[in-house]
């Protein structure tokens, strides 16, 4: 083996991660290079060393931030099992849900209000009595010496529509 | 295994301690291996919890006959990236982060030896790119053989000897600017 191809695999040699046939090339080599083995020392070196900084710049878990990591993990799965709800309860069907029912409203109940002032109409006593009684205002007076009874039938605009005794 | 299927199952179930268990093994390197990438004790645990959210979330996915340890670390490894990208994506936060990353680790308790550590392992991982930087924290802080490295990098073992013959390539190269080439020639 060459140096040129050594030199490749020195840092994997390094870290015993070549296959047995070519970690043995690698090393009948070495026996033979002095300036390979400079090389291969070097990696060595700087690995170890490497490796050790990192190990004394290990962290760890404080156990209550730990504890409570968990459960905000586990809190964290609620919220997205509620996200996965059926599909009535998904947000854009809702909406959509929403969006039908303030239509129906609209229909059932604006409407007809709409049809009248746009008609311009105004209903006749007659009409209101059918229609809508509690349009019509009534009026009795009665008096306390004779007896005598006043009824006053009025519309919403306070017309006096009909008198009777 | 055993144990650890029954774990699943519980955590399934919505059993907080059983996923506390299940994880607890884990957590320390886990952490190690954010904190690594980040350089940043916050933003370390920050992915950490993001993960283990993500962890929670799709249990239900792990099939108990695969490695927990593989599919937990790819699951850090994923959420640590997309962290990197968006970090990179805003230059303004990524410069306020090299400010505070000379100090991120620092305490009043942690001495000054520490510190120079720090510094050193800032100095010699900054040039390696993020998979790289993986690849060479999971085979040597965590000790992971090339197959599970493999795995968790979702990569061939080939590509992952080229990974980290790179990155040690470039550690090397890092660590003789750190102490000159003259210390080395004394002792061979």
């Amino acid at each position: 083996m060459k140096c040129k191809k050594v030199k490749r695999l020195l840092s994997l040699y390094a870290g015993n991660d070549l296959s047995l046939s070519m970690a043995s090339a690698v090393k009948s080599h070495l026996s033979s290079c002095p300036e390979c083995r400079r090389e291969y020392k070097v990696y060595i070196q700087s690995l170890q060393e490497i490796k050790g900084w990192l190990k004394s710049e290990r962290i760890d878990w404080d156990e209550a931030e730990w504890q409570q990591s968990v459960k905000r993990a586990a809190a964290g799965k609620i919220t997205q099992k509620k996200k996965l709800a059926p599909w009535p309860f998904k947000p854009a069907w809702a909406l959509g849900f929403m969006m039908v029912i303030s239509i129906v409203i609209s229909i059932f109940w604006l409407r007809p209000s709409l049809f009248r002032e746009r008609s311009g109409l105004q209903p006749d006593a007659a009409l209101i009595k059918q229609t809508s009684p509690q349009e019509v205002v009534e009026m009795t007076l009665v008096s306390r010496e004779t007896g005598f009874k006043i009824k006053w039938f009025l519309n919403k605009n306070f017309n006096l529509e009909e008198e009777s005794e | 295994m055993k144990d650890e299927a029954a774990l699943v199952d519980k955590a399934l179930g919505g059993d907080e301690s059983a996923f506390e268990e299940l994880l607890h093994p884990y957590r320390k390197g886990m952490l190690n291996i954010a904190y690594q990438m980040t350089g940043n004790t916050e933003e370390a645990r920050d992915i950490c919890q993001t993960a283990m959210i993500k962890v929670f979330k799709h249990l239900k996915r792990f099939r108990p006959g695969k490695n927990l340890k593989n599919w937990l670390y790819k699951i850090v490894k994923n959420v640590a990236n997309d962290f990197y990208r968006k970090k990179k994506r805003d230059e303004r936060l990524k410069e306020e982060h090299k400010k505070r990353g000379v100090s991120a680790g620092y305490s009043p308790e942690k001495d000054f030896l520490n510190r120079e550590i720090k510094e050193k392992i800032e100095a010699c991982l900054k040039y390696l790119s993020p998979r790289e930087k993986m690849v060479f924290l999971l085979r040597d802080a965590e000790g992971f053989s090339i197959k599970e490295t493999a795995r968790v990098m979702g990569s061939s073992s080939q590509s992952v000897r080229t990974h980290l013959c790179r990155a040690r390539r470039k550690l090397r190269l890092e660590f003789e600017k750190i102490y000159p080439k003259g210390r080395w020639s004394n002792e061979v």
